[in-house]
């Protein structure tokens, strides 16, 4: 029977359902570094795009449209368009970097006070773990007011991008999580 | 010792040309002439063998040219001149003079004399040659000159192949003169350094720019068939981007005769004789791989073993690369040379096994690309060297085709000692294939289109392959750091943007605005112009700091350059610029599924309040728009172009000891400088008459999900895409742009002339409406619904069942129609003058068809003692207009603005789009010319008329009156009257109108200058398809009847401003004491004057659309 519903479900999540997923995040925390270690193990095979990076890539079933977004305020209205179907929303901390992590939680609640990011899980990597000095991932969630957050799945994951720990770990919480809020929808 | 033998075969191609190319070491006069008599055999034979091609390809300016070429060949070849055989003996002795390793030269020779001895073998039966070769390789490897001297004993009859090694040496040498140059500006790491210096050594030729100018400017003159030749080979050295100052310089030199002598396309003719050649070495290269079948393993396996010979291997096939690069591109060679020495350095450094393979692949396509192009001429030529030779001629043409395309596979694999696996190599075969059909498809491409072709890289270069960037020091100017990154080329701006500080965005600043020009350039073009230039850094926000800072930069420059900028602001620049590289990535990135489109992306730029993208003309979006997708930005290398840029301008300091140049930073503006320059130098006549575009297979081979655009033809004519990055590097962009067709429909504004004059009669028209004495229509009150007033009120009320309506002007005019018939052979407007009575009311212009009813009364009015004259309104007095002309809005002009007047033409093209566009404007206007006197010019809400009227006289009445009662429409007045008199509604008083019509005009001037910024937009505009431009054109066209419209509702606010202002001067005010309460109406009434006015969006949508309807 479970086999019977799990698949059941894969097929409501079947190849054609595309999740969007936005990647933030101050610059140098790792974003790109992050987002060509969920590419690992896809082939790939498009020339880059002169532009943003924007990945497909497939994962446990459930295809992710990942978007790498940023820049000035000015532009944020822009973004909204994007914003919108947004399942998730990763973003990406240097944990090393105390001193621009006030920016960091400023740019975040600002963020997800958008309408449309109301439903939008959010996963935190506190990245850079690797590196002396980094903050644990209580410590940044406590620094980005993690708690304050109400109303959204939100979880912190500690991670390195560049030995590529903890980024599948969180990619399987931000998937349960969006599954269980597709399926309650 | 085959193994050395197909070292040799290789080696030869370089080294056989400095003897092949100089004559033999010790001069042999003898040898010569006799050499002599076989070229003229083998040119018979290769006529012959012309003709056989002809057959096959329809292209006879090849066949031409190819003959040509071949004729050049020859007569270079048999040396008839002995001062200039001399001369180059004399050069060869210098030349080796100048080598610096004394067994360069010895390899030289040998080379030389081995290579004929491998091609003799290859001519010939081989079995008993082949030992002699591998004796003249033993000769080679051991360095030893002993043998010589039997070797050279085959040249005597080996001096075809000499022809075409010399030949493929002119070449050769311009290869290695630029490779040169590239090894000597490059900064690569010292293993780098050692290894291809190495290489350099190995090749035989060291020869100066200079010197080759010399032995051209003193050849040329000497030989007149010969500057064909020899400017061929400078045509070929500039396609290849060689662009040494030397060969520029004889090239200029050259370039009058040039034109004559090489069939007036010297381009198409130096890329074709360059064909034959390479097809020869090949051939016989294939030849002797076909005979041996061995040749090709072992050869791969000595290139594995030396890396010496290896270096020359690739060596030998980039200079293939560049002979057939000829067409395709004149700088994927050049940089070629580049990456050979960045992957031999890689090599020794870390064997990025990848990259390497990356680049034979590349080597290889090319390779047997060439091949496969030059097929159809390398027949006959395989045929004069079979025949000239061994003297039997009796080879048959079939066997001998055969051989040719067969042997590309081999001659393929030869220059593939990495190629891991076969199905890679069928694949570019068939990529080959492809764009040989390509090729002979668009034999038209034009050296433009090439020269775009040209940048295309075919592998990426990624900044981890450089060593890692350096850091500014303290103190260091913005310069000096720039040109420390030189040699990181297009990565700059990613350097700059990382670990970004305030100096390094300084930096980028100071980049940005010194080494790019974007003046005059739409938003789009220069967002293209610098994805060209520069690798856009990865994460976004640093594609966000170069952004901005580029958007800084645009914004400057256009605020210098124009009257009016179209900008706001910097901050404007940036979020359009932004929303145009999101656009691309949205419509390109294949990852994304769902597309934006044009109206979301026109919404999302409008939404925004903020950084003014709701101020850029939804015109100017959707042309962006459609500009961006119309091609993705490709990526580019010009390091090439830099490093022979820097090195072109090292030798003009050298030489005229110029001040410091700019040549030492990657700086685009030069490229472009020197790329459109050259283009001007290299180009004849006829090669700028195609304004080229970039063919198939450039672009869509990079880029497969882009549809291919048809072949190249002439941009401005023929339905087809611009080719924006050959335009670019022309540094032509600014011939391109829709200004012409911008100033055509609009040409300013004119809003000096002067609307009112003393001799205007408004006075006396003011009186006529005043007084009660006068013409008055008469109306039954059942017609009054018939005629449809609109906001009228009556005067003195009383019950009868008429009411009046004062008559200020009437008369018979006539008006401008335009019949327009459809037939089968296309529809005829046929414009002619229909009579028309007109009859002007206060509060309407009526328009009859004519005056057979009018049967005036004189009825004597007992209340105001007034006899006056009353015309009986009947009910078949057909009306033209249901409901009449409002008075509101009226305004008569007895001459517009020539801009107005192609504008009146404008309109009546989009009335009718089919009817004959040239003839009836031209028609139309000559009419109203001839009797331009009596024209006015009546503009109404939503339409215009042409009157003419009887006399000069005439016609000044119409306009006093007509604007005269349209001026006091609607503002208050005390008129005496009888009763029942219809007048317009009343409804504010002199001064209240007058504030009005002053807000009005500045609204509307405020507006008008808001387009004019925009104008600029317009005007630099280059739309990329021709859709876009056909697109754009019309939406000028709507812009420019806008305009008109606008400019008229200014002249017309001003010219009832002075009109009021005037009568009032002279009847002073009238004050309503009835209508106290004006300021709480005042802006229902605003609107409603607005609403009179034609300048309202859905007004103009609405008459636009009548109009085509």
């Amino acid at each position: 029977m479970g086999n019977f519903f799990s698949s059941m479900f894969d097929r409501l999540w079947g190849v054609n359902k595309e999740l969007r997923i936005l990647i933030l995040g101050l610059d140098g925390a790792g974003k790109t570094t992050i987002l060509y270690r969920l590419q690992i193990g896809e082939v790939v095979t498009t020339k880059p795009t002169i532009g943003f990076n924007v990945e497909t890539l497939s994962y446990k079933n459930l295809k992710l449209n990942v978007w790498d977004l940023g820049g000035q305020t000015s532009i944020r209205p822009y973004w909204r368009c994007y914003y919108t179907d947004t399942a998730a929303v990763i973003f990406v901390v240097d944990s090393t970097d105390k001193d621009r992590m006030a920016t960091a939680s400023k740019e975040l609640h600002v963020m997800l006070q958008e309408e449309e990011l109301q439903d939008a899980a959010l996963l935190v990597f506190a990245n850079k773990q690797d590196q002396p000095g980094a903050l644990s991932a209580t410590e940044v969630s406590k620094e980005l007011n993690l708690v304050e957050l109400k109303d959204r799945s939100w979880s912190i994951v500690a991670s390195s991008a560049i030995r590529g720990e903890g980024i599948t770990e969180g990619l399987d919480w931000l998937i349960d999580v969006i599954k269980e809020e597709q399926l309650a929808a | 010792m085959n193994q050395s033998l197909a070292t040799l075969i290789r080696i030869k191609l370089f080294q056989g040309n400095s003897g092949s190319a100089q004559g033999s070491d010790t001069p042999n006069t003898d040898k010569e002439k006799q050499s002599d008599k076989k070229p003229r055999n083998w040119l018979k034979a290769k006529r012959s063998g012309h003709k056989e091609v002809s057959r096959s390809s329809s292209d006879s300016d090849l066949l031409n040219a190819s003959t040509n070429g071949s004729q050049d060949l020859v007569d270079d070849n048999t040396a008839e001149d002995p001062i200039k055989s001399s001369h180059e003996d004399a050069e060869e002795q210098e030349q080796r003079k100048e080598i610096p390793e004394g067994n360069g030269v010895e390899t030289m020779a040998k080379g030389k004399a081995c290579s004929d001895a491998c091609l003799e073998q290859t001519t010939s039966d081989n079995s008993v040659r082949k030992q002699n070769s591998p004796s003249a390789l033993s000769a080679d490897g051991s360095r030893s000159p002993r043998k010589q001297g039997k070797l050279r004993t085959f040249r005597e009859k080996m001096s075809i192949p000499d022809l075409h090694f010399r030949s493929t040496s002119a070449n050769l040498r311009l290869d290695r003169q630029s490779y040169e140059r590239s090894k000597k500006s490059e900064s690569v790491p010292p293993n780098g350094q050692v290894k291809s210096a190495r290489v350099y050594s190995i090749l035989p030729s060291s020869m100066s720019p200079k010197r080759l100018s010399a032995e051209y400017s003193y050849k040329s003159p000497a030989q007149l068939p010969k500057y064909s030749f020899e400017n061929a080979s400078n045509d070929t050295s500039m396609l290849s981007r060689t662009s040494s100052n030397t060969s520029l310089l004889s090239s200029t030199r050259f370039s009058p005769r040039k034109t004559n002598i090489v069939n007036g396309s010297s381009t198409s003719s130096s890329v074709r004789f360059i064909e034959p050649v390479v097809n020869m070495s090949n051939g016989n290269l294939s030849n002797g791989t076909k005979t041996k079948g061995k040749f090709n393993s072992v050869s791969n396996g000595h290139t594995y073993q030396h890396s010496k010979t290896n270096s020359v291997e690739v060596k030998n096939a980039t200079g293939k690369s560049l002979l057939l690069g000829r067409r395709r591109s004149r700088t994927v060679d050049v940089s070629d040379y580049t990456r050979t020495s960045s992957s031999q350095w890689q090599q020794s450094a870390s064997t990025n096994s990848d990259f390497i393979s990356s680049i034979t692949i590349h080597l290889k396509k090319s390779r047997s690309n060439s091949l496969l192009t030059k097929s159809p001429l390398a027949t006959p030529l395989d045929k004069a060297s079979y025949q000239n030779p061994d003297e039997k001629g009796s080879v048959n043409s079939v066997r001998l085709s055969e051989s040719t395309t067969s042997s590309t596979m081999p001659g393929a694999s030869m220059t593939q000692p990495t190629i891991p696996s076969m199905s890679r190599r069928s694949s570019s075969l068939v990529n080959a294939l492809n764009s040989f059909v390509n090729l002979r498809s668009s034999s038209a491409s034009s050296v433009k289109g090439s020269s775009s072709k040209a940048v295309t890289p075919k592998f990426d270069l990624k900044l981890e392959d450089f060593p890692s960037p350096p850091e500014p020091e303290i103190d260091e100017t913005h310069a000096n750091f720039l040109r420390r990154l030189t040699p990181y080329g297009k990565f700059i701006a990613v350097i700059l943007c990382q670990k970004s500080n305030a100096f390094k965005d300084e930096c980028l600043r100071f980049y940005l605005s010194n080494f790019f020009d974007f003046s005059g350039e739409p938003l789009d073009i220069s967002l293209r112009k610098i994805l060209m230039f520069l690798e856009l850094p990865q994460e976004t926000q640093q594609i966000d700091k170069l952004l901005t800072e580029f958007a800084h930069c645009y914004y400057q420059t256009h605020l210098k350059d124009e009257e009016y900028c179209p900008w706001k602001d910097e901050n404007q620049v940036y979020f359009i610029v932004f929303s145009l590289l999101m656009l691309h990535t949205d419509y390109f990135n294949l990852n994304n599924r769902s597309k934006m489109t044009k109206n979301e992306f026109i919404q999302l730029v409008h939404e925004d309040q903020l950084s003014g993208g709701c101020d850029i003309p939804k015109d100017i979006l959707l042309y962006y728009y459609d500009n961006i997708i119309s091609k993705e930005s490709p990526k580019f290398d010009f390091s090439c172009y830099q490093e022979l840029l820097s090195s072109e301008e090292a030798d003009e300091q050298n030489s005229l000891t110029t001040e410091k140049s700019s040549a030492d930073f990657y700086s685009p503006v030069a490229i472009i400088k020197a790329t459109s320059s050259n283009v001007c130098h290299d180009c004849t006549p006829s090669s700028f008459a195609i304004t080229g575009r970039t063919s198939s297979n450039s672009f869509s081979s990079y880029f497969p999900q882009i549809p291919a655009s048809t072949s190249s033809s002439n941009t401005s004519l023929v339905q087809d895409d611009i080719d924006i990055y050959a335009q670019i590097l022309d540094d032509s962009l600014k011939g391109l742009n829709m200004s012409s067709e911008v100033e055509r429909l609009w040409n300013g504004v004119s809003l000096t002339n002067r609307l009112i004059a003393d001799d205007n009669k408004y006075e006396k028209y003011f009186t006529i409406l005043n007084e009660t004495k006068g013409g008055y229509l008469k109306i039954h009150k059942n017609q009054i619904g018939k005629i449809a007033l609109s906001n009228f009120e009556t005067l003195n009320k009383t019950d009868n069942d008429y009411a009046l309506l004062k008559i200020v002007h009437m008369g018979e005019i006539q008006k401008l129609t335009v019949n327009k018939k459809f037939s089968i052979v296309g529809s005829v407007n046929k414009i002619l003058w229909k009579k028309e009575y007109a009859i002007l009311t206060p509060c309407c212009l009526l328009l009859f068809e004519n005056a057979d009813w009018v049967d005036p009364s004189l009825v004597r009015d007992e209340n105001s003692g007034t006899s006056n004259y009353i015309i009986d309104y009947k009910a078949n007095g057909s009306i033209l207009f249901t409901p009449p002309l409002a008075c509101n809005g009226l305004l008569a002009i007895s001459k517009i603005s020539e801009a107005a007047k192609a504008n009146t033409e404008k309109l009546d093209i989009d009335v009718d789009p089919c009817a004959n566009l040239d003839v009836l404007p031209r028609d139309q206007e000559s009419k109203v010319n001839n009797t331009d006197d009596y024209i006015l010019h009546l503009y109404a809400s939503q339409k215009k008329f042409i009157w003419k009227c009887s006399s000069v006289y005439e016609r000044d009445n119409w306009i006093d009156s007509i604007n005269l009662v349209a001026a006091y429409d609607g503002c208050y007045y005390n008129p005496k009257s009888l009763e029942n008199v219809i007048i317009s509604h009343r409804k504010h008083d002199a001064k209240l109108k007058l504030e009005k019509l002053a807000n009005t005009r500045a609204e509307k001037s405020e507006r008008l200058l808001a387009f004019q910024h925009s104008l600029p937009l317009y005007k630099q505009a280059i739309p990329i398809s021709y859709k876009t431009k056909n697109d754009l054109a019309s939406q000028i066209r709507q812009l420019a009847v806008k305009l008109e419209w606008l400019v008229h509702e200014i002249e017309r606010s001003q010219l009832y401003y002075e009109i009021i202002q005037q009568v009032v001067s002279q009847f002073g005010p009238f004050v309503n004491q009835n209508l106290k309460d004006q300021g709480k109406e005042s802006e229902s009434d605003l609107k409603s004057i607005k609403g009179s006015f034609i300048f309202n969006d859905e007004l103009l949508n609405a008459s636009l659309n009548q109009d085509r309807s």
